[in-house]
Parts: C-alpha cells; sequence; structure tokens
C-alpha cells in the first residue's frame, strides 16, 4: 500500500503544476492539464451524493424506525448487503440500459450520478442504520412521551443525533466511488472535451477514466506516462482529502457529543 | 386503594400485559383518583413502570408487546381503535426514571415539546416560565 503511494507520488509529483490543474488537455491528449477531468468527477461527485443521500437515509430510516423487524426486512437487508458487494461494472451496465438508454439520459452528468449514487446507496445505507442504532432509545422515548409525532421526533431528534455518523459514512463512500472507473465510462465520462459542462445532460471528463484512456486507449502511452502519473496522483489526492473531510466530521461531532 | 368512583381520571380494567410470552401484568383493576397523588409501590421488577407506560401508550414501542383489558382516561378506553397515541401524549406525560435531556441547549430542551405539539414558540413559552418564576419569588417572600 505504502509502496504503491510512494510510486505514485515519485513518479507524478513531476506532472503537477498550476497549468496541470487548471488547463484542458493539448495536443492529442499528450500535453496539457487535467482540469476538465477534476471539475468532471467533482460534478460526479456532487450529483452521486445528491442522489445516494436523500434516498440512503430515507432507505436507513424506514428499515431502522419503521418497519417491523420481521424476515422481510432481514431478507431487505441481506439483499442490500449483496448489492455492496456487485461489481461496479454491473452497476454501470445497468446505468447505460436504463439511464442513458431507456430513460434516454444520454451519456451525462445525470446518469453518471444516478448510477454513482446507487452504487454508493447501499454504503450509505449501511452506514446511516448503523448511526441510527447508536442514538439512545431514551432520545425517542422521550420526545414521544411529550406527544411529539413519531416522524417529528425523527426528524428533529434522532436525526440531527445520527447526522455526523451519516455524514462519515456517506462521505467515505463517496471518496470510493470517486475513483470508480467502471460505472462511469459507459454513462458519464467523455474521451475528450475541452469545454465545461453547462448542464446536467452534458457528457463530462473524470479522473479515473483520464487515468485509464491515457494508459490503454491513448496513441501515445508511453509519452503519456508523466501525465497518467499525475493524475493518478490528484485522484489519490483528491480521495485522500475527501476521506480527511469525514474524519474531520467525526472527531468533531465526538467531541461536541454530549451523551 | 382508590374506590372505584366517579371522581377517577384513569381507570385501568383487567389489564394483562405481556412482553411477548412474558406476562409481566396480570389482571390489574384499580382507579386513579382526580388531582391526587397516587404511588405505585413494589418490588424491583414487579411492573410498576410497566402500568405506568401503559397509561401514555408507550409500551406502543416495544415491538411484541399485546395488552388485554381496558384503560379508560376521560371516559374513553385509550387502546381503543382510532385512538391517536400522540394525542394521548400530549395529554399524560410522563417523568421518566431518569433525566435525559436532548443534546440541545436547556431553552431548546424547554421549548422542545410546545414547539412540535402546536403551541406557538416564545410568547406562550415565555408566559409559562414567567409563572414559575413568579411562584418561586413569590414563595420566597
Amino acid at each position: 500500500m505504502g509502496g504503491i503511494l510512494l510510486h505514485i507520488v515519485i513518479n507524478g509529483i513531476g506532472a503537477i503544476n498550476w497549468t496541470f490543474l487548471t488547463k484542458p488537455p493539448t495536443d492529442g491528449m499528450t500535453k496539457g492539464g487535467i482540469m476538465p477531468a477534476l471539475v468532471g468527477t467533482f460534478y460526479l461527485m456532487v450529483g452521486a451524493m445528491a442522489v445516494g443521500l436523500p434516498l440512503g437515509v430515507a432507505s436507513a430510516v424506514y428499515l431502522s424506525e419503521y418497519a417491523r423487524q420481521d424476515r422481510k426486512v432481514r431478507a431487505i437487508r441481506i439483499g442490500i448487503h449483496c448489492l455492496a458487494g456487485v461489481p461496479s461494472v454491473v452497476f454501470g451496465l445497468f446505468g447505460l440500459a436504463f439511464f442513458v438508454v431507456f430513460l434516454k439520459f444520454g451519456s451525462s452528468i445525470l446518469a453518471g450520478s444516478l448510477t454513482l449514487g446507487l452504487l454508493i446507496l447501499p454504503t450509505i445505507i449501511g452506514a446511516a442504520e448503523e448511526a441510527l442504532k447508536v442514538v439512545p432509545q431514551t432520545f425517542r422515548e422521550a420526545s414521544l412521551a411529550l406527544g411529539v409525532s413519531k416522524w417529528k421526533t425523527i426528524r428533529k431528534i434522532v436525526l440531527p443525533a445520527a447526522l455526523p455518523g451519516i455524514l462519515t459514512g456517506s462521505i467515505l463512500g463517496i471518496g470510493r466511488a470517486a475513483g470508480e472507473t467502471a460505472p462511469i465510462m459507459f454513462t458519464a465520462a467523455a474521451f475528450f472535451t475541452t469545454k465545461l459542462p453547462h448542464s446536467i445532460f452534458d457528457e463530462v471528463m473524470a479522473l479515473p477514466y483520464h487515468i485509464y484512456v491515457l494508459a490503454t486507449a491513448g496513441t501515445h502511452i508511453e509519452e503519456t506516462r508523466p501525465l497518467q502519473f499525475g493524475t493518478a496522483l490528484v485522484l489519490v489526492a483528491l480521495i485522500l482529502a475527501v476521506d480527511l473531510i469525514a474524519i474531520a466530521i467525526r472527531s468533531y461531532a465526538r467531541r461536541k457529543k454530549n451523551w | 386503594m382508590v374506590n372505584i368512583g366517579t371522581d377517577e381520571i384513569i381507570t385501568v380494567k383487567q389489564v394483562n400485559f405481556y412482553y411477548g410470552p412474558f406476562q409481566a401484568l396480570t389482571d390489574i383493576t384499580m382507579g386513579f383518583a382526580k388531582s391526587r397523588v397516587t404511588a405505585l409501590i413494589g418490588p424491583s421488577g414487579c411492573g410498576k413502570s410497566t402500568l405506568l407506560r401503559l397509561f401514555n401508550r408507550m409500551n406502543d414501542l416495544i415491538d411484541g408487546t399485546r395488552l388485554a383489558g381496558e384503560i379508560i382516561f376521560e371516559g374513553r378506553n385509550i387502546y381503543a381503535d382510532g385512538i391517536d397515541p400522540v394525542a394521548i401524549r400530549q395529554k399524560i406525560g410522563m417523568v421518566f426514571q431518569k433525566p435525559n435531556p436532548f443534546p440541545k441547549t436547556i431553552y431548546n430542551n424547554i421549548a422542545y415539546g410546545p414547539n412540535l405539539t402546536g403551541l406557538t414558540k416564545e410568547a406562550i413559552l415565555m408566559r409559562w416560565l414567567s409563572r414559575v418564576c413568579d411562584k418561586r419569588y413569590s414563595g420566597m417572600k
């Protein structure tokens, strides 16, 4: 693990400068920067979060707060765990078949975000269920005993108490999804584009796919090695930064936690 | 024990209560007089809290519980069909064994119930608080 990281840093650090981060690729992607891919990955992460978080939290609230804990719910839970183990390329193909073709979103930020959102959905549901489980039962009882309805109790007491846990888990999930190539290569990623997207129906470049393209499909694979390492380093750094945000939220919540 | 009469606010009629297969309450029949303090006394685990929690339907929250019998409050069985437990809990309050404040400020803890059960925020709450404080001050004088 450390060796891989070191290898990427040593080979990639030379490629990174301001131009690399702020300019689109030029000269048939043998020179220039990765700005469109950086922006695209950012949009996809935000989009995936916008899709996955509400759906995932709603599912978790239903499963752990409303549903009777019977065989049916156990089966659903097992299904969700299995969904987390489905290879990401399967999500990609589903996204292609359903969002891109059937719903006619085309290869776009929207289709990619929906696909990535589904990919991280099991992670978010799992994280949210864990977070809801550790909210003390006495909080719920105290609120309900005041004559507050169940939904208001969940919204005002249970969810706020569980929020840091939900966010931490979800952000770690999105960090993992940001590095996925397979789900976006059919649904959102453009091979090459210099312009930034104007709407959610535009294609974008994305870091993992850009690495894949440079390393396998380009015409100058050997020449662009530094660019590949540079892009990989940026991607790793981005994911690390995202994970650090999650860790920061968790430690902040732990310090503030008074129950 | 209180005699069953017209001044009863809560009447318990032949209540049997089960946590799954375990029977916690067996054939309880008793009344609670209005505007009186009634104490339930007994060894631990004998069902005092279980009975208390039945009065504002807190045991509904526990999966697998079952109640037979009636609990009458203001002339109606609070376990009858179509009774909203939320409305019951707004009329029958409960103080828990352990204090359990929410992770909010004290003000928001106090304001929480009135706010979410439909009472207006500042005005009424302030009136309540000032009333409590006034009593204290007049008592001290």
